[in-house]
């Protein structure tokens, strides 16, 4: 019957309620989006890196090396050679070495030559047809296959660089042999073939550009031009070019040694992933602090909100109390009238703003999901900070109730009904 | 039955108040008259135990409710007093039927409906009980507020100025209401009043000074 009570009392005064309300689901709001999207973002980050203890890529911004070759977030910050990666590569200390070779992208999705250990790596599953073995062959990633509707043995022609309105390498129509099972990993929005195919069809491109330039060239410097063709495709054969070589270490001993002794040595820069995204986590850290802060401050106001509004109602509800009091309400339940009252306000509050907060997270996934290709989960419960978010409401409830309850409690019947 | 012997009390350093020994038996009415500043209020207050005299006893059936401590006054209160106050206030948020059984919740812990109706019908306040006492005139609020002082069988009901703020036709139905009450339930019914109207129409009564 208290709760009862306390219920109608909150819906006499509509206006109050929902005022204090709105001001608590806005702070749970944003504070549940925070919590959800720092946690996804953290596990996202942090589950992408896993294993990979070094990166070696082109001289350049670390983190750029990091975001392009782990994250596939950024542009490259140019290539590597291959033969000199590969003494890297073959070191005993190395455990595993992944090769990365950006070329092209297929409608914004990048095509990613590399070997399969990567679709390991990241726990991949075909779901359809089998790894790629040959040139040109391709496995593509679960969300391609969704949005662009591909199927096992459909062609399509790659663009070059990573804009999606690069030249088209008409010549060299990729045929789709594999596809991969949704697993919220990188592999999703990836389109990955062998190594070769990346150099297969650059080569010929650049092949091709030189058989042109052949062609305009008289005849008697055809034998000189024929030499320099050779030389040129002698160059690509011997020099390999790839982005970035993902290596994971049986003896971590090298991640301190090998960014000295590469920068020191090499034209390529070794780069600890952990370290940067340390550093990017931090960076993205003081914005959801601060917002966290603005949120809590939020809190803050309405728990003002809910002391205001009970005190004032415990003036207007004096008599109401004292007449509650001589029909035989104990002072307690009195007290537990106020505190269910503004604690019930907290409860509503709280539920819609985890709701909100979820529904806020999904269209920010969808929006993320389009530009950046990260999706975030809003039916995740983070169970921890969900909790600690759930007390700190209530707190706030029973704080700004306390005062008003303990007045109620401490109510003088005898005065107030004389004075009434 | 109601009871009192010697019973004095004094606010602070102010000049006590002493009052006269009476006795209330049960479906008796007894109509305690005074001026204002004789006490009335406080003596209303007094016997219902809001207030603790400072010597003196007030005996309700078997309890000298004196001797009461405060949590067990709420509870006997509760159970034994019903309370018909100057000004109807009720409890806002609820309507008329509700605000019944609240009341008898809070004193037996059951809500009694059955009964809320039958008295809600015997004031004709039935087509009232979903309304919400804002909603009703002066002397509808009147007559829930002696709902409210029955809904809890109390042996005794004492009523401040029950009539004060009524005309001469509502103040007949009141008090008539109040005593054929009074008889039916079997309760002792203290009237504390100044209201001439009333002094007519009950035999027992005793004047303050």
């Amino acid at each position: 019957m208290i709760r009862k009570l306390a219920w109608k009392n909150l819906w006499f005064k509509p206006l109050n309620t929902v005022l204090s309300v709105v001001l608590l689901a806005a702070s749970v709001t944003i504070i549940t989006l925070l919590i959800l999207l720092q946690n996804q973002f953290d596990k996202k980050f942090n589950s992408t890196i896993d294993g990979i203890d070094m990166v070696l890529g082109a001289q350049g911004s670390p983190l750029q090396v990091i975001l392009s070759s782990v994250y596939h977030i950024d542009a490259p910050t140019g290539n590597i050679n291959y033969d000199e990666a590969k003494k890297w590569m073959n070191n005993p200390f190395v455990a595993q070495a992944i090769p990365l070779s950006f070329g092209d992208n297929y409608l914004g999705y990048k095509i990613l030559g590399t070997t399969p250990d990567y679709i390991t790596k990241y726990n991949g599953v075909l779901t359809q047809g089998t790894l790629f073995t040959e040139q040109l062959q391709v496995v593509v990633g679960a969300n391609i296959a969704q949005n662009m509707q591909l199927k096992l043995g459909d062609t399509f022609v790659g663009s070059h660089g990573s804009s999606e309105h690069g030249d088209l390498h008409d010549n060299h129509p990729y045929t789709i042999v594999g596809i991969l099972e949704k697993n919220g990993s990188v592999l999703d929005n990836l389109i990955l073939s062998n190594i070769e195919t990346i150099w297969e069809v650059h080569d010929h491109e650049h092949v091709h550009e030189d058989e042109n330039q052949a062609e305009v060239h008289i005849h008697e410097d055809h034998e000189h031009d024929h030499e320099h063709e050779d030389t040129m495709v002698h160059d690509h054969e011997h020099e390999k070019q790839i982005t970035a070589v993902l290596l994971s270490f049986k003896n971590k001993m090298a991640l301190f040694s090998w960014p000295r002794l590469i920068a020191e040595n090499t034209k390529m820069q070794a780069v600890l992933p952990a370290i940067e995204i340390n550093r990017i986590i931090n960076m993205f850290g003081i914005g959801i602090e601060s917002l966290k802060y603005l949120a809590y401050g939020i809190m803050l106001l309405s728990g003002i909100s809910i002391f205001i509004a009970l005190y004032n109602r415990l003036k207007e509800r004096k008599y109401e109390f004292a007449l509650l009091r001589i029909t035989g309400a104990k002072p307690l339940q009195l007290f537990n009238l106020v505190l269910i009252e503004s604690i019930l306000l907290c409860l509503i509050g709280y539920i819609f703003g985890t709701v909100f907060g979820r529904i806020a997270l999904y269209f920010i996934s969808q929006t993320s999901e389009d530009d950046f290709k990260i999706a975030f989960n809003p039916f995740e419960i983070v169970w921890q900070n969900e909790l600690i978010l759930f007390v700190i409401t209530l707190f706030v409830g029973f704080i700004s109730a306390l005062i008003p309850a303990i007045k109620a409690y401490k109510l003088n019947i005898s005065k107030t009904l004389a004075n009434a | 039955m109601i009871q009192t012997k010697d019973i004095t009390f004094s606010y602070q350093n102010n000049k006590p108040f002493r009052f006269p020994d009476f006795k209330c038996q049960a479906s008796e009415t007894l109509l305690i008259t005074g001026n204002s500043g004789t006490g009335k209020t406080t003596l209303l207050h007094l016997l219902a135990g809001i207030q603790t005299p400072k010597i003196g006893s007030i005996q309700i059936n078997e309890t000298d409710i004196t001797r009461l401590k405060t949590s067990e006054l709420d509870a006997f209160r509760g159970q034994n007093i019903g309370l018909i106050l100057q000004n109807s206030h009720f409890i806002e948020a609820l309507n008329v039927l509700e605000n019944l059984e609240m009341t008898a919740w809070l004193a037996t812990g059951k809500k009694n409906t059955p009964l809320a109706l039958e008295l809600l019908d015997t004031l004709a306040l039935s087509d009232q009980a979903t309304k919400y006492t804002s909603q009703l005139s002066i002397g509808q609020q009147q007559r829930v507020s002696i709902a409210r002082a029955l809904i809890t069988e109390p042996k005794v009901v004492l009523a401040d100025e029950p009539t004060s703020s009524l005309d001469d036709y509502h103040t007949e139905i009141v008090s008539n209401l109040l005593q054929s009450l009074a008889q039916k339930y079997k309760t002792a019914l203290v009237i504390v009043t100044h209201d001439a109207r009333l002094k007519q129409k009950f035999n027992q009564q005793i004047e303050l000074k």
